[in-house]
Parts: C-alpha cells; structure tokens; sequence
C-alpha cells in the first residue's frame, strides 16, 4: 500500500517538473515576472524609507538644529541640499542595483537556454 | 442555490472537492511538490559541484569571464548553465508551490462582517479552502476520515470538532483548560454510534457555516490564512453536545470561548511583534528626528526617560485594548493642541497606555502632529531632587525650554500632582504647575500627563493645570478586558518561572482578585497575583508544573485572610459539625447557634448573595445570657481565634458628631475605627455591642452596610464589609423578654411583640428589615447555669494546667455555686463573679501559701479546698 503510495507520490513528483519545465518560459514572463516587478517595487520603497530622502527635500528650507539665524538659514540648506544629493545617489544606486537584477531576470532564462544548446550541440556534433 | 459569504462583491463559499480521490490527491501533490523541490535541490547541487570541478581540473576558472567560454562547447560550460537552469526551474517550482492561490482580503475601517447567506451560483467563485492553512485542510480531512470511517450520512460539526483536535493550538486550549481527551473519549464515541448511517457522505448545513465563520473570524482579525483553531471554535459553538459534555466537566461555554482568546491574543501578538520589529528599524533612536530639525536636550535628557527610545528596543509590553481611550487622546490632541491628563486608579494601566502611544509613535500610526517626534517622560522627583524650589523651577524652564526649541518632542508627566505645593524647609514653597501651565498655553506645544482621580479632584481640578489639561478618563477594565490582558501578559510569566498557567487559574486570578482585594485595581493586581503564584509554584511543585486555580485562591487568601480555596476534608468536617463545636462553648441558645452556623455555611459555598455582608444578625436579650460569648465563640471556631472580631462599644457613639471616630475624619487621610479594621482585615466579625445606644444617624449609616456591603469612609476610600459578619446586641425589650419567659410565652409570639412594639421607638423599620435574622436570647434556666458553671470550672482547670497542677471539683460544689450564682435578671455574670469569689481565691491562697507543688492535685468540696499530694519523686 505505502509502495503504491510513494510510487504515485514519484510519479506525480516528475510530472510536476516536467510540466514546469515545458511551461517555464510562459511562468518566466508571466507570473514570475510579476512577482519579480513586486520585488522590485517593495524594495525601491524599502530603500527610499532607509535614505529618507522624501524628509529631506521637504525640510530643504527648514533650519537645522533649530538655528533660525541668517547664517544657519544658509548652511542648513547648504547642508541639506548637498545631503539630498548624496542620499539621491543612493537611492540611485540602489535603484541601479536593483534594476540590474531584474535586467538579469529579464534575460537570463533565454541565455541560458541559447548557451546551453550551443553547448550540447557543439558538444555533440562539433 | 448555496450557502456563502457575499464579502466585497465576490462570493466566497466552500467548494473543496471531498471525495476520497481528491484528498488522497491532494495529499499526494502535496508530497509530490516536496519531493520535486528536493530533487531539484541535490539536481543543483550536483550540477554546479560537476562545473567546479571541471572548472579546476581543467583549470579553466578564470576563463568564465570571456565569451569564448560560453560559445566554444566544453563540458564544464555544460553543466554551469545546466545549473543556471535549474536554479531557474528550482524558483519558479518554489513561487508556485508556496504561492497562497488567494489572499486574505483587506478590512477596512468601520467594514461591516457580512452573513452567511442563500447565495445564487456566480461565474467567479471563491473557494474558502484556498485560504486555508495545513492545519485547517488537515482539520476538514480528519474530520471527513471520520465520517467516512463511521459510514456517517452527514458530516457534522462534531466531525469538525474532532478532526481539528490533533492541531497544537486546540491540544494547548484543552490542555489549559484541563480537560483531556481520554475524559471525553467515551461520550464522544457513543455520539458518534448514534449519528444516522448513509450514502453518500454531505456536510451538513452547520458545518458549513461552521467552516465560513471560520473564514470570516480569520478576516475580521486579519490573520494570513483560516486556523485549525477557528474551525475547532466555530465546531464547538455549533455543537449541543460538545457544550454540554464540556459543561459537565466544569467549563462554561464563555470559558472556552475566553481560552479560544487568549490563543488568538497569543498569535496575534507575535504577528503584531513581527511588523514591530521592520516598523522600529525605520525610527530614530536618540535625539535627533528624521529632518534633522530638532536640537541636542541636554538637560530635558538629564530628568527624563525616552520612551519612544525604549520602544524600538523593545523594552516595553504591547498594549491589549484600550482603543476607546487612545481614539479619545489622538482626538483632543488633533482637535486643538490641547493637552491631555489621564485619570485613572493607579493598576489600571495609565503608563500602559502612555507607553502604547510610544509604541504607535514608532510605528507612526499616530496623527500627523505625533509623527516624527520623540515621547519623553518627565521625572519630577528627578527634577525636584536636591534642589530648593526655585532651582526646581530654573531646571524645569530650562529643560521646557529645550522641548520648545527641539520642536519633535511630546513631553509626558506622570503623577502630574508632584508638580504642585512642593516645598523645602520652612517657608519657601513654590509651585511647578504654573511654569508648565504657562508654558504649554505660551508655546502651542501639548503634554500628556497622568494622574490619579483623587489627586485630580483635590489637587488638579483646582489648580491652574485644569486651565490646560483636558481629563480623559481611564476606567478600571471589566472581567472580561482584564483576563484579555492577563493574557496578553502571562507569556512573560510563564517563561520566567518556567510553569504553565491553566486557564481557569487565569480566570480565578481576575475575579478573586476583583471581587477581594478592593484596594488595589485591575489589571494590576491580577498580573501581580499571576507572577506571585507562579514564583509559589515552581518552588514548591518545581518547574513545568501547572499554576491551577486552587494556587491562585491559596495566594489570595494568604492576602487577605479569607478562605478561597477548595474546602478540604478537615473544614467540611468543622462546617458540618459547626454547631456541636460551637455548643462546646456555648450553653444553650439553640435558635441563636443554629441560625448563625447556616449562614457561615451559606458563605463558605459561596450560596449567598456576593454584594452584601456574610450574614447581620440582631441578637436581643437581657445581659449576661451570652449574646457576646456567641460573637466571640463564632470568632474563635470559624474565624481562627477570639480575638479576629472588631468590637465597638455603640454606647460611645450616642452624639452625631462620633460618626468621625466610625470611617474617619473628613479631609483628613487616617481612617476611621470601623473602616480602618474592617479594610486591613475584610474576612472578620463586627460585633455592635448595645447597638439601639448609638446615634440615629450612626444608625443610618450601617443601613448602607447591610444592604450594599460596603462603606465609603471620610477620604473616599469604600471599604469592603462582603465578608463580614456583621451582629448587633442589643438589650431593648429585655424586661419584655424575661417576663414572657416567666409567662412561658413562645419563642415566634415573643419576636413579633418585640418587633411590633419594643423596638419600634429605637430602630427604623427598614433598619430592622435589613437583618438577616432577629435573635432572641431567652434568659438562662437553672439547668444552663449549671452547665456554664462546669464549662467554667473547666476552664480554671486550664489555666492551672500550665503550672503543672491538676484541679477538680465535685459534683455538688458545681451545683452549689451554680445555684449561687442564679439570679434571672443578670444571666451568666453572677456566677463569673461566684467563682471568682469562690474558687478563684481560694485557688490564689494555697498558691501563696506554698501548700501546692507540681503534679499535686486541687480538689475543691463542700466545704473548702483539699489538696491530694502527688508521690515525691
């Protein structure tokens, strides 16, 4: 009885890769894609509250320290623009990054495949 | 046409296929999902070991990074991107094996739980099985298993009940509740050999719905997915028989329902810890807010605590309810800046709450006006300490000061009453309210402060603070909050002290605590008694042991001297004989004994009314015929010893004005003699000696103790009389008495006479009305006398024990000196003054005169004293 069991169990085991794998490219551009864009989304937001760099820009007028002073009116917002450069940077560069990931999910599945076959068939028949 | 849930115009409604293919099929993809990923795994593993290792051997690492490496064929190229591959393969199988086909969908504020109703068939359907967690689809499945094995007609809810029993969380609510399965095996199984046979197998019409209010319980409370435990709730609920078997083994229906509660505050906490935890990475810590905007604080840190600080590190306990309170507080502070005083007993939780908004700060789900600031609490003992009042008051505008300038802190001041009327020495006394008060009204800041509601009304309602501060009022929680809380807060006991906590002792911690101990508040007091208990129950029974709610009541009484837990053998073998106990003592009187005995039975199980004294007796009767001996015999069999009786001589109180002495002076914090006696000692007698001599209006007073149980005393104190006996003496109508008596009148005629006429003109009706019975002690006969007159003896015999010398006295001594000691119209006292005369002397002149040794033995006769001399040794 438990043999019959695992026996459907291993069966249904390679089914499922195999209909995974056929539907790879559709799951790949499809719902993988979304997810991935989801991701993506969450982590742009993740990284923009770690900068704060929406506080920045809406304080960029607003003195630093409480020093309401012509003189620190004027460094504050040198410091504050030049800080909101910096913390855009990283956001940029976050963003980047994380673009660059889901540069490489985009194309990844496709150079592997092409690769690979050249591979094997060179391989096989080169 | 089917039942279903029409929630957000989609339709949701259980359609899981439940034929034995499909589970079994169900089942079989299940484990076939976890095979494939393993055997992806070792696939990946495999691959890119085999590339390394390829790699190395033809020493070709570096070559990866050229182009030619992947367009020439090599086999370690192979077997690189055979693992790209499968990785590739690994996380799509992965996203679509774990992926939830449906989520929970979102509540909104104020969104209204729709029913369960006849829904027609729509095109897009949701199945509420989708939204299930294992535990729940295991739940469904044994419960199918069941009436499958059974050949059951219909799938009931006690199928549901008993397939999700298996899961943790409804092992651990049996469990708490101590109940086991064995105890209901048996029932359980003759139910289930009585259900109707049949063909084929449905889901009857309650456990559908049993399973959709699952559903809807699991949305309304926000949960990722539908719980084992709510389809064990939601069976329980449905099922008569369940109940009533649960009944018969001591749990109610709201028990189980309160258990069922703190498991969801359980899980709920730990989801609400989880979104803490990524909600506090984002909050500053320290001084300085997001914007940069705000200014170092040096001295406001020096005497205060950051309690927005402490939350992010989380120091502080979650906050369980109180939403009416905290929309109350974000309301007054949105609507005007104003400030806000919470006012509440001290227990009740009013740092709780201060330290909840602190938590709702991290989070910023706060209004825009609390968002991005920091929560600091104000020490004023720190900021009074060591300082005459004006350098108080320099610190304190200085510290103000910086709030004003930082622009991101809420100041909080606890026990806000310290700020006023301090003073140092003789003279220089200055007051701290009015710089903050100043300050609040000048800057448009706000501050939240507590308080408590005695200090408000004298101090603060008064006082220039009532300018600025608006009072919300934090009330006491009810039964049912305050177990919610304790619930929320035993976790952290438990772990400490490594026991486990039942639910009944829980429960029984709440309501003795509410119902004993009125001095302190909820949910305080109970916590404090958990954490006692449980301290008491690892040291005693040692770790992992259960806290049960005889622990509890054991603690309890040891606190406040009254006897809560279970009776045992021993005491139900002293209730039961009370009466042949107290004659040892007592002469006679039989009425008197019998009437006082019941109501101290009535009290111990707990069959009398809890809002009114234990029982108030009147006893009346001429002197001497034992109305106190009585009071004092109940103290000693019942109460411990003689002396556990607060006696007031009410003759002392015959002017208005000696009410003060009774609960206490007005404005003034001592208490009264009564009250004072009656609080430090709740489980006690209250003996009225001469009760019609006091005052009427003293009179009046205690109609309020026997009708309510209680008694507010001069500083607004209400002290609890609920267990108290309460018994008034009192000798008016005693020539009536003793001249009935004479007339051989009976017993019932002689009470209404005396009611209807004799005590008429010294106590009001309803004062009379509100006794729980009128006593009428007859006057002694000879007989009785003679019998008190060897109890007497009995007890000079006694006394001479403890020097080593036996006494006896015959037969016809007694008689003689009962018979001196007779008379109709004094009772008993004569004959105390007879043996004193008689024996006691007598006693004191051989002792004087050394005639009396050790061991010797006094033998008092007819005629005078013979001393028997014990052998020399």
């Amino acid at each position: 009885m438990a043999s019959v069991f695992s026996a459907r169990v291993i069966r249904s085991a390679l089914i499922q890769i195999a209909r995974e794998f056929l539907f790879l490219p559709f799951w790949w551009y499809g719902a993988g894609l979304l997810k991935m864009l989801q991701w993506y989304r969450q982590s742009i937001k993740s990284v923009s509250a770690m900068f704060g760099l929406s506080v920045w820009v809406k304080n960029l007028f607003v003195p630093m320290y409480g020093d309401t002073a012509f003189v620190g009116r004027l460094i504050s917002f040198g410091v504050r623009f030049f800080m909101i450069i910096v913390r855009g940077f990283g956001v940029l560069l976050w963003a980047c990054l994380l673009s660059l990931i889901c540069l490489i999910y985009l194309l990844s599945l496709p150079l592997l495949a092409v690769f690979f076959l050249i591979q094997v068939f060179g391989l096989l028949f080169g | 046409m089917a039942l279903g849930v029409l929630l957000q115009n989609k339709v949701y409604r259980w359609s899981e296929d439940m034929s034995e293919e499909a589970i079994e099929k169900r089942i079989a993809d299940d484990q076939a999902a976890r095979v494939a990923s393993v055997a992806l795994i070792i696939l990946f593993g495999l691959a890119f070991f085999l590339s390394i290792v390829l790699l190395i051997t033809n020493a070709s690492i570096f070559r990866v990074f050229s182009v030619t490496f992947w367009v020439q064929p090599s086999l370690e190229g192979v077997f690189l991107l055979l693992t790209g591959l499968i990785g590739a393969l690994w996380f799509s199988h992965a996203s679509q094996t774990s992926r939830h086909v449906v989520s929970m969908p979102k509540l909104s504020l104020r969104e209204i739980i729709p029913q369960i109703l006849e829904l027609e068939p729509q095109k897009k359907e949701i199945n509420v099985a989708d939204l299930f967690d294992v535990s729940a689809h295991e739940a469904v499945e044994n419960a199918f298993s069941l009436a499958n094995k059974f050949g059951h007609k219909t799938l009931e809810p006690l199928h549901l009940f008993l397939g999700s029993m298996d899961d943790s969380n409804a092992g651990a609510v049996l469990s708490r509740l101590g109940l086991s399965f064995d105890s209901m095996k048996e029932p359980l199984a003759r139910r289930l050999e009585q259900r109707q046979l049949g063909k084929p197998m449905e889901f009857s019409v309650s456990s559908i719905e049993a399973i959709l209010t699952a559903f809807l319980n699991s949305f309304e409370q926000q949960r990722v997915s539908v719980t084992a435990l709510e389809i064990f709730y939601e069976a329980f609920k449905r099922d008569l028989f369940i109940q009533e078997l649960i009944l018969d083994l001591g749990i109610q229906p709201e028990q189980f329902s309160n258990m069922i509660e703190w498991v969801r505050i359980h899980e709920r906490m730990r989801e609400r810890y989880e979104q803490f935890s990524k909600a506090a990475m984002f909050k500053p810590t320290g001084a300085m807010n997001r914007a940069m905007t705000s200014v170092a604080t040096p001295v406001l840190d020096s005497f205060s605590e950051d309690l927005t600080t402490a939350a992010v590190q989380g120091r502080l306990p979650l906050l369980v309810g109180r939403d009416q309170e905290l929309e109350e507080i974000f309301r007054i502070i949105e609507g005007g800046r104003e400030s806000v005083v919470l006012v509440g007993p001290e227990g009740v939780g009013r740092t709780s709450l201060l330290e909840g908004i602190a938590q709702l700060m991290v989070e910023e789900r706060v209004p825009a006006m609390l968002q991005d600031k920091r929560l600091m609490r104000l020490s004023v003992p720190h900021l009074i300490s060591g300082a005459t009042p004006s350098e108080a008051q320099e610190r304190l505008l200085t510290a103000l000061n910086e709030v004003a300038r930082s622009g991101n802190i809420v100041l909080a001041v606890t026990d806000i009453e310290q700020m006023t009327g301090f003073s140092v020495g003789d003279g220089e006394s200055i007051d701290l309210a009015g710089v903050l008060v100043d300050f609040l009204s000048r800057s448009g800041l706000f501050a939240i402060a507590t308080t408590s509601p005695r200090a408000y009304t004298s101090v603060i309602e008064n006082s220039i603070l009532s300018r600025v501060f608006q009072k919300v009022d934090i009330r006491e929680p009810s039964e049912q909050e305050a177990i919610h809380i304790l619930e929320s807060k035993i976790g952290a006991i438990e772990f400490q002290h490594s026991v486990v906590f039942t639910y009944l002792a829980l429960e029984k911690c709440v309501q003795l605590t509410d119902r004993f101990m009125h001095e302190q508040f909820l949910p305080k007091k109970a916590v404090e008694i958990a954490r006692e208990t449980a301290l008491f129950v690892a040291k005693t029974k040692g770790k992992d042991s259960f806290v049960t709610d005889q622990d509890i009541a054991r603690i309890v009484s040891e606190k406040t001297n009254v006897p809560l837990t279970n009776i045992q053998e021993e005491e139900k073998d002293k209730l039961v004989h009370l009466e042949e106990r107290m004659h040892e003592r007592m002469v006679g009187q039989e009425e008197a004994v019998t009437a006082v005995a019941g109501a101290l039975r009535r009290a111990r199980t707990d069959l009398r009314a809890e809002n009114r004294p234990i029982a108030a007796f009147l006893f009346l009767g001429p002197t001497g015929v034992g109305k106190t001996e009585l009071a004092k015999t109940i103290a000693q069999t019942y109460f411990g010893n003689e002396e556990s009786m607060v006696r007031l001589d009410m003759s002392e109180y015959q002017d208005p004005s000696s009410i003060h002495r009774l609960i206490g002076e007005p404005n003034s914090q001592d208490g009264g003699l009564l009250t004072e006696a009656v609080r430090k000692n709740p489980f006690t007698i209250v003996l009225l000696d001469e009760f019609e001599k006091a005052d009427k209006n003293i009179l009046n007073v205690f109609l309020q103790v026997f009708d309510d149980g209680r008694l507010t005393d001069a500083s607004g104190r209400t002290v609890d009389f609920t267990n108290t006996v309460l018994i008034a003496t009192s000798n008016a109508g005693t020539q009536y008495i003793q001249d009935s008596v004479v007339q051989g009148v009976d017993v019932e005629t002689m009470k209404t006479h005396l009611i209807e006429q004799e005590l008429r003109g010294q106590y009001r009706p309803e004062l009379l009305n509100r006794f729980d019975g009128i006593i009428v002690f007859k006057p002694l006969t000879k007989d009785e006398i003679l019998q008190i007159a060897r109890l007497m003896i009995a007890q000079v015999s006694k006394r001479l024990e403890t020097k080593g010398i036996s006494f006896r006295a015959s037969d016809e001594m007694v008689a003689l000196l009962a018979d001196k000691g007779y008379d109709p119209t004094f009772g008993a006292r004569p004959l105390r003054r007879v043996i004193q005369e008689e024996v006691d002397n007598a006693i004191a002149n051989v002792l004087l005169e050394g005639t009396v040794r050790r061991r010797d033995t006094i033998v008092l006769e007819i005629g005078g004293i013979r001393i028997e001399k014990a052998e020399t040794l």
